[in-house]
């Protein structure tokens, strides 16, 4: 790095430098997991970790949430929302086995907390992103203008790209993030044919750091559809960071996947912007 | 400060795969050169693969005709044992190795002849097959690498247990994450032989707590080129929430060490 240059997004992020970069990640969690240990489970050791980055904020459920228990993982997030005002984006988890309970806690989620963002995970619920069981967390998010992120697999059984294009289309005034856009060439292309066509279907990059998948994924969904979400605490913060740090788009181009696209949306889900 | 922090890669490859999971991946030594100099790493340990891919002794062949002497890349063998001939008696085989500047070795003993991630060259680790050449690289103190998917924990513990003075480096690739800190923990707790290299999406903090909890000797930075995207795991190790010393010894220096320490 040259004393006189201005530090490029890679520098600032490898080095730890002042920045006046935009960085939000949109995929995280608090809690524990069955399946193996993390020493990091609380909001406080969330935001820590997103000080370490500058990271204005994170969207964020709770792993309980993905189990049967999910509106106990809710009410914790909607408490380190009020604990962290700005910093922590929550959102409400739904469960399609249970249809009959989803508008109730999702109204009570937006009510009690102003929770905005709601995170389906088929693929533990075991269940279609277009079956009827999740059709009420779409109708809801559709008449709040919220924003639904959900674990995504390219032609994944539960929870594929093409079932929520569908819904894509068929809720035009929600919001939908696809987690996990990344991996390989065959799943790129898949990805691509789905967000493409939807103004409101976007990519969030978190999964295997494969080579040259960033640089694929502005190619097929463009540069304005693609978000830096990190997993914690499933995966941790650096490499994530380090992965579009690294990769060779443009300054710009980097600078909008960190942050500068979730922005604009997290800006519109709030109001303060048309 | 942080550039005083030299990088040294313990997992990287050369060579085309069968299947590449994205166009275009950095594959000849120029080319690898070239995707270290811009994520800033100094240099690699390599193997080829076509060791893994097709049979182990062409692959050599052709990681040494292809690396030319190029000093940045350090050469890794991948090695069978003896028994059907296709590789020397192993002190033959070391003999030669160390004479040819290869300082490490990688087995891809699993049995299974796909998924292709799990592929593997179909032979035991245990002492009645892969023991002699076990026992002469424990000998010579002579690093070991294996990916952790063709390798149980279970064989793990055995090796570490039976050869105590061998260096065992387990790398992620291609695996996405070991998500495997309830066997890591205690596998680390008894055997100081065991090292980890950084190319997989650890958890959250991962770095941090074994630094914590073993020292930072234990973990070598790798990155899974060329189907990894290097600069992701730079930034895991230069941004750790531990002491430069600790980032400096992960970065190269236990590597280095290691590499020291083989008998010539």
């Amino acid at each position: 790095m040259t004393a006189s240059a201005e530090p490029t997004v890679s520098e600032i992020l490898r080095y730890g430098l002042d920045h006046d970069l935009t960085i939000i990640d949109f995929h995280t969690h608090l809690g524990r997991w069955f399946h193996y240990w993390f020493s990091e489970d609380s909001a406080h050791h969330l935001v820590s970790r997103m000080d370490d980055f500058g990271i204005a904020t994170s969207i964020t459920h709770h792993t309980l949430g993905m189990v049967g228990e999910y509106r106990r993982g809710n009410d914790i997030i909607g408490q380190a929302m009020r604990q962290f005002p700005g910093r922590i984006e929550g959102a409400a988890m739904a469960n399609p086995h249970y249809p009959e309970e989803i508008r109730p806690e999702l109204q009570r989620c937006l009510d009690e907390y102003d929770m905005r963002v709601i995170k389906l995970h088929p693929s533990t619920h075991a269940y279609k992103l277009d079956g009827d069981g999740y059709q009420p967390v779409y109708e809801f998010a559709s008449d709040n203008r919220l924003i639904v992120v959900t674990h995504c697999g390219a032609t994944a059984v539960n929870g594929s790209a093409m079932q929520l294009a569908s819904m894509a289309a068929r809720y035009p005034e929600a919001t939908f993030v696809a987690y996990h856009v990344a991996g390989d060439f065959d799943g790129l292309k898949i990805y691509g044919e789905a967000i493409r066509p939807y103004p409101n279907y976007y990519a969030e990059i978190c999964g295997p750091m494969t080579h040259n998948v960033l640089e694929m994924l502005v190619d097929e969904v463009g540069e304005d559809k693609v978000l830096f979400g990190s997993d914690h605490i499933f995966m941790s913060m650096p490499p994530g960071i380090g992965r579009i740090a690294s990769c060779r788009l443009s300054e710009l181009q980097k600078r909008k996947l960190l942050g500068l696209n979730a922005r604009r949306l997290l800006d519109r889900l709030r109001g303060r912007t048309s | 400060m942080l550039d005083e922090i030299r990088f040294i890669d313990c997992n990287c490859a050369i060579g085309r795969y069968a299947a590449p999971p994205m166009p275009d991946l950095p594959h000849t030594v120029p080319q690898i050169l070239e995707t270290l100099d811009y994520s800033g790493i100094d240099s690699a340990i390599v193997y080829h693969i076509a060791a893994w891919e097709y049979d182990p002794e062409s692959g050599n062949r052709f990681l040494m005709e292809e690396l030319d002497g190029e000093s940045r890349l350090l050469p890794q063998w991948v090695v069978l044992p003896h028994h059907t001939g296709e590789f020397p008696p192993p002190r033959e085989l070391l003999d030669t190795m160390v004479s040819q500047g290869v300082f490490t070795a990688r087995m891809f003993p699993s049995e299974k002849a796909g998924p292709p991630e799990e592929a593997g060259h179909n032979f035991s680790l245990a002492s009645w097959s892969a023991g002699p050449l076990l026992s002469e690289m424990q000998e010579r103190r002579m690093p070991l690498f294996i990916a952790r998917s063709q390798i149980s924990w279970d064989q793990v513990h055995d090796l570490c247990s039976t050869y105590p003075d061998l260096p065992l480096v387990l790398s992620s690739v291609p695996q996405l994450s070991f998500r495997a800190n309830r066997h890591l923990w205690p596998l680390w707790s008894i055997h100081k032989n065991l090292y980890v290299d950084t190319s997989d999406n650890e958890e959250t903090a991962r770095v941090e707590r074994v630094v914590e909890s073993f020292g930072p000797e234990r973990l070598l930075f790798g990155t899974g080129l060329p189907r990894f995207a290097p600069g992701a795991h730079v930034v895991s190790v230069a941004r750790a929430r531990i002491s430069t010393e600790a980032k400096k010894l992960i970065a190269s220096q236990n590597l280095e060490r290691l590499l020291e320490n083989v008998k010539k």
